[in-house]
């Protein structure tokens, strides 16, 4: 794993997942310090320890499930990318050239007798009114939230990983396992457990290399980014419960 | 081991609670967990072995422990009492589970870990995670069974 220029983000239940585990005080400090946008490895020297190997540090955090990496879909990626192209074209607008209008003064009134205000006087003035700041607005891009560059290009270019960026969803799978383990009128746990027993069958390498360390059952979002894994998990399903799935049924089943 | 042999196991640990504290524990909803388990301050594991072989376990942080034990009218707290007190759990639930499967099923003597240190035996790397809610805390029962190419790897 090559974890150094890969973001990464504490899991919604890091307090439950903390209790009981026992670390180097430092490592609980790189935990604490992980805020979903910068590079770990920038983290790292931010924090003083870039003698440290990024990716054991990584591997030992998110094995122990206490950090997760930060991915995106393409939608995201769209967007962070168009923030991203905005932010660099405000950042190369040429500095505002020095004013080369001449500026009305008024001299001021001078009393009778006193010596002439004339031509250096109104030099000195030129000039001050030159050299004061002029008001300017300054909008100030937001930083972009994920740590990948864009170089800006006069034509948008579209990224060779979109495709199949998008996850695929796994509640119509999860809908079929309950339907095939008993339907609805299954007690809620017996319907949890018959999930588990199709997931013990989908080889963890493929689930891991997904990037998912637990998975919530009840959670209606839950989608997978690899098809393989995807497939998987419907090999599981037809030799656990001996069917044949059928996406656009079990998608009509669900409704 | 089917959903129904898994489903036995929270039975009995729901039974368990509410024989114990005559309070049924709120069960949240269970995760599948893909790494190492994440043991909290006591566990105890008890191992199955049958037709599909896999561990049952149950892991409580401190505070948990001290209060069920209060609860039981102990008002001692200290590491061994507590690692004591969850073994004594693992092995009600041990014996249940023998009684209620009979011959189907072996199932090991019961195994403490005190500290969140990992099991210094095989755990299937998939496993099922309940969590159990008491008093504003919680435990966690986890059932875990060996896929066909960990058993192979195994033997």
């Amino acid at each position: 794993m090559s974890a150094g220029r890969d973001v990464f983000k504490r899991p919604r239940d890091f307090d439950d997942r903390a209790l009981g585990v026992s670390l180097r005080p430092y490592e609980w400090e790189v935990l604490l310090a992980l805020d979903g946008r910068t590079p770990f490895v920038q983290l790292l020297r931010r924090m003083g320890l870039d003698e440290l190997d990024a990716d054991d540090v990584a591997d030992e955090l998110t094995g122990k499930g206490l950090m997760d990496q930060c991915v995106v879909t393409y939608g995201e990626f769209m967007r962070e990318r168009e923030v991203g192209s905005k932010s660099v074209e405000l950042q190369r607008v040429p500095p505002p050239e020095p004013v080369a209008t001449p500026v009305a003064v008024v001299a001021p009134p001078v009393s009778n007798g006193s010596p002439s205000a004339g031509a250096p006087a109104q030099a000195v003035q030129s000039s001050v009114a030159a050299a004061e700041p002029r008001l300017r607005a300054t909008i100030k891009p937001q930083p972009p939230r994920l740590s990948f560059s864009v170089k800006p290009t006069s034509k948008p270019v579209m990224p060779r990983v979109a495709v199949g960026i998008t996850g695929y969803k796994l509640k119509p799978l999860l809908d079929f396992i309950i339907d095939q383990a008993g339907g609805k009128a299954l007690p809620k746990i017996a319907a949890q457990l018959a999930v588990y027993r199709v997931f013990r069958r989908v080889p963890r390498e493929l689930v891991l290399a997904d990037n998912i360390h637990t998975l919530r059952i009840g959670d209606p979002t839950l989608e997978v980014h690899n098809k393989e894994l995807y497939d998987a998990i419907v090999r599981a399903i037809e030799s656990t419960f001996g069917v044949k799935y059928e996406s656009n049924a079990a998608n009509t089943a669900t409704g | 081991m089917t959903d129904n042999d898994l489903k036995l196991f929270v039975d009995i640990v729901s039974n368990y609670f509410a024989k114990i504290v005559d309070e049924a524990p709120l069960l949240d909803e269970p995760v599948i967990e893909f790494t190492p388990p994440k043991l909290l301050d006591y566990s105890g594991f008890i191992q199955i072995s049958g037709s599909d072989d896999g561990c049952v376990y149950i892991t409580m942080p401190r505070n948990f422990a001290v209060s069920f034990l209060r609860r039981t009218g102990e008002m001692a707290s200290d590491d061994a009492l507590l690692s004591d007190f969850v073994g004594e759990m693992a092995s009600t639930i041990a014996s249940n589970a023998r009684e209620r499967f009979g011959t189907q099923f072996k199932i090991s003597v019961p195994r403490t870990l005190v500290g969140g240190q990992q099991p210094p035996f095989s755990v299937p790397g998939t496993r099922f995670v309940l969590p159990i809610r008491w008093e504003g805390r919680t435990a966690q029962l986890g059932l875990g069974v060996f896929s066909s190419v960990e058993a192979v790897r195994a033997s």
